[in-house]
């Protein structure tokens, strides 16, 4: 199926919609309510922006600096290429420890490596742990969004999906019952999982610190119960100093579930000390590039790795709003998945993603850390163009666009045939005007209509 | 790996030269920090500082956040065990602190409860503590006014599955460490505490979700309730 065959499909799935609709209304308005001072979000935001796309300049200095001092704490840093590199790297982890069995916190980077996927290959089982991916993992789907990977589903759905797959009867009124019954089969999984694996949301580069929010535990349980501790983050996650972090997670956690401080702000700096009695033995981190290095280099769009993966862009989009998640195909769904999809995930295949934009400008006006999603997606969209007209139809009716664009006399004349419907019909194609009545333009241009005007008042 | 490793930041080496000789004015020394960024902190944490207002706030927050509070001494702390042992929640955990020496006496004299100490590593514990253990006892380093936010800093004496896996969790405070906010209470972390111990933490609500339709739901993985007790003796 193709980027447009997932979209019709998509907006005609009614339940789909009505799930999409009540989800994205809740995110937006929690949002908005805990913005309390206008003055001070925009001052904090510029302030990010600023700290974030200097980070994206200089990563190389601050990736060293991480490494220095997280290994100086006691915790083992890999560095990985790609997803293969990663999957590959975390197996050979797993095998050391002889593992079976694997428990993970939340963390997109691991989806962009399909790890799980990988490591069923090789008789590990990788168990979602946040309640969100549990579902989406129990019904073999893919998350739809990076925050509430679950959102498409109904109560209902997921009572009758615990039946099936737990066989555990639950009242779909009840959410209380079944959360309850993602915590009680989530217990036994942390407690015999041999590894625990999580993402990580800033690495605080002059402690040698992972810094992780989160609201169910999970995360905790995932990096402090098993014996070996695996982080994978992205590697433009990096923040230079610790002073920076509570400006970032202000705008963090309002952005993306509109709460001012999330349950958990856990700052890990390493295995278990000699004395203390709990937490892992080994905690392992791993610096995934998969692309990143190569758009710090394109001046274009370097910007992009400011994101600190909110996901507010995506809520404020019209298009992701009526379509979700899952449409998109990509790990990264959305306005910045539009943007990083295609270095991410492969051009070949995502930059087509670009086309679904109205360029509202919405995301651009919500993103916490200031990205010109809206330019970026533009720059996109024109690469896609300049790499893929391999339609000549499409690249000639283009031309003759401009061509019609850069001829006054010849316009006016098109644009007059254009109010005839007769040549409206004939002009547009039948696949267009399925469904939708046929545009035809006035009768009289702007242009025609103020030159009255200003006769009449003469 | 050192393979995969060099040639990730030969690119970005690569990058970060090529900017900073294109725009050598701009460049910050992204390992220095930011100067303008510290001078913001410090008036945030002038605003702040433990006072009879910020005790307010912080209990407002507090229960907004789902959190519940108990004030007083000996005698309220020996009600609230009596209370937790009325409703069933009897078998605590408790670490090796002075807190803990305190608490456990404390404990002996209501009826029906019974203590564990985690005087021994995780491994030996842990399926008790999955199973047989109700409440779990640490402290509270500070709180912060601002957000209803306790800063717990787990050590060999308290250790971090204290306040993760059992059911309730009571967090001891002394209403003097109160911060006014993130950034100042952080700020009051030194260095060497960061990296002594593998883990510094922030509690601000029993655990949460809005997972399913969004509707919110307490005791997702971790405590269900979690009780601050302002020891005001």
């Amino acid at each position: 199926m193709n980027f447009n065959d997932r979209i019709t499909e998509a907006l005609g799935n009614q339940s789909l919609r009505t799930n999409l609709r009540g989800a994205m209304d809740f995110l937006r308005s929690k949002r908005l309510l805990s913005i309390e001072k206008p003055d001070l979000w925009e001052a904090k935001r510029k302030q990010a922006g600023h700290l974030r796309q200097d980070v994206t300049r200089n990563l190389a200095s601050l990736l060293e600096r991480l490494e220095d001092n997280c290994t100086r704490n006691g915790m083992q840093v890999h560095w990985a290429e790609n997803a293969d590199q990663a999957n590959q790297l975390i197996l050979d982890i797993c095998k050391q420890k002889a593992a079976e069995s694997m428990v993970k916190g939340k963390s997109m980077a691991s989806e962009e490596i399909e790890l799980n996927d990988y490591l069923a290959r090789h008789q590990i089982e990788c168990i979602e742990s946040d309640m969100g991916e549990f579902i989406v993992q129990l019904a073999e789907e893919k998350p739809s969004h990076i925050i509430m990977p679950a959102l498409h589903k109904s109560q209902q759905d997921i009572a009758s999906l615990f039946q099936a797959k737990l066989q555990e009867p639950a009242d779909p009124d009840d959410v209380d019952q079944l959360i309850d019954i993602g915590r009680k089969t989530m217990r036994e999984k942390f407690k015999h999982a041999d590894i625990g694996l999580s993402g990580v949301n800033f690495a605080i580069a002059d402690k040698g610190l992972l810094c992780l929010v989160e609201n169910e535990g999970n995360g905790r349980m995932s990096t402090t119960v098993p014996d070996t501790h695996i982080a994978i983050m992205g590697l433009e996650k990096v923040l230079p100093d610790l002073n920076e972090l509570p400006t970032l997670l202000h705008l963090l956690t309002r952005s993306a579930t509109g709460q001012r401080i999330t349950t958990y702000l856990n700052l890990i700096s390493g295995p278990r000390r000699n004395d203390e009695r709990d937490g892992p033995r080994e905690v392992h981190l791993v610096l995934l590039d998969n692309g990143r290095s190569q758009m710090a280099a394109d001046e274009a769009l370097r910007s992009s790795l400011a994101c600190i993966r909110c996901g507010a862009c995506m809520n404020h989009c019209p298009v992701y709003t009526r379509i979700g998640g899952h449409a998109y195909g990509s790990t990264y769904p959305g306005p910045i998945g539009q943007v990083i999809a295609p270095q991410l995930n492969g051009e070949e295949k995502y930059s087509e993603l670009s086309s679904a934009c109205s360029m509202n400008n919405a995301c651009g006006d919500v993103c916490p850390v200031g990205i010109d999603l809206p330019g970026l997606i533009r720059t996109q969209r024109s690469r896609h163009a300049q790499r893929s007209f391999k339609s000549k139809l499409e690249a000639g009716i283009w031309y003759l666009w401009q061509w019609l664009h850069l001829h006054p006399t010849l316009y006016r004349l098109a644009r007059q045939a254009m109010s005839r419907r007769l040549i409206a019909r004939l002009l547009i194609p039948g696949s267009w005007r399925s469904g939708r009545g046929v545009p035809v333009s006035a009768r009289l241009s702007l242009h025609q209509i103020m030159a009255k005007r200003k006769q009449s008042s003469e | 790996m050192n393979s995969a490793r060099e040639r990730i930041l030969r690119r970005l080496k690569i990058t970060q030269r090529s900017l900073s000789d294109a725009n050598p004015n701009s460049h910050t020394d992204p390992l220095s920090g930011s100067t303008a960024h510290q001078g913001e902190h410090q008036a945030d944490a002038r605003t702040a500082g433990p006072s009879g207002q910020g005790l307010t706030q912080l209990l407002e927050n507090l229960s907004q956040n789902r959190i519940e509070v108990v004030r007083g001494g000996q005698d309220q702390a020996e009600q609230l065990v009596s209370r937790l042992a009325s409703q069933g929640l009897t078998r605590w955990l408790l670490g090796s602190s002075a807190l803990a020496d305190s608490f456990e006496s404390l404990i002996a004299g209501v009826p029906g409860t019974e203590t564990t100490r985690f005087i021994e590593n995780f491994e030996v514990l842990k399926n008790h503590i999955f199973d047989k253990i109700d409440v779990g006892l640490s402290s509270a380093h500070a709180a912060i006014a601002d957000t209803g936010t306790l800063l717990l800093r787990p050590d060999a004496t308290e250790p971090r599955t204290l306040s993760l896996i059992p059911p309730v969790h009571v967090i001891v405070l002394n209403p003097h460490h109160i911060f006014g906010n993130l950034e100042s209470c952080l700020a009051s972390i030194p260095d060497t505490a960061l990296r002594q111990n593998s883990n510094t933490l922030f509690i601000s609500s029993p655990s949460k979700t809005a997972d399913i339709q969004q509707k919110l739901a307490y005791g997702a993985h971790g405590p269900k309730r979690v009780i601050v007790f302002l020891d005001e003796s």
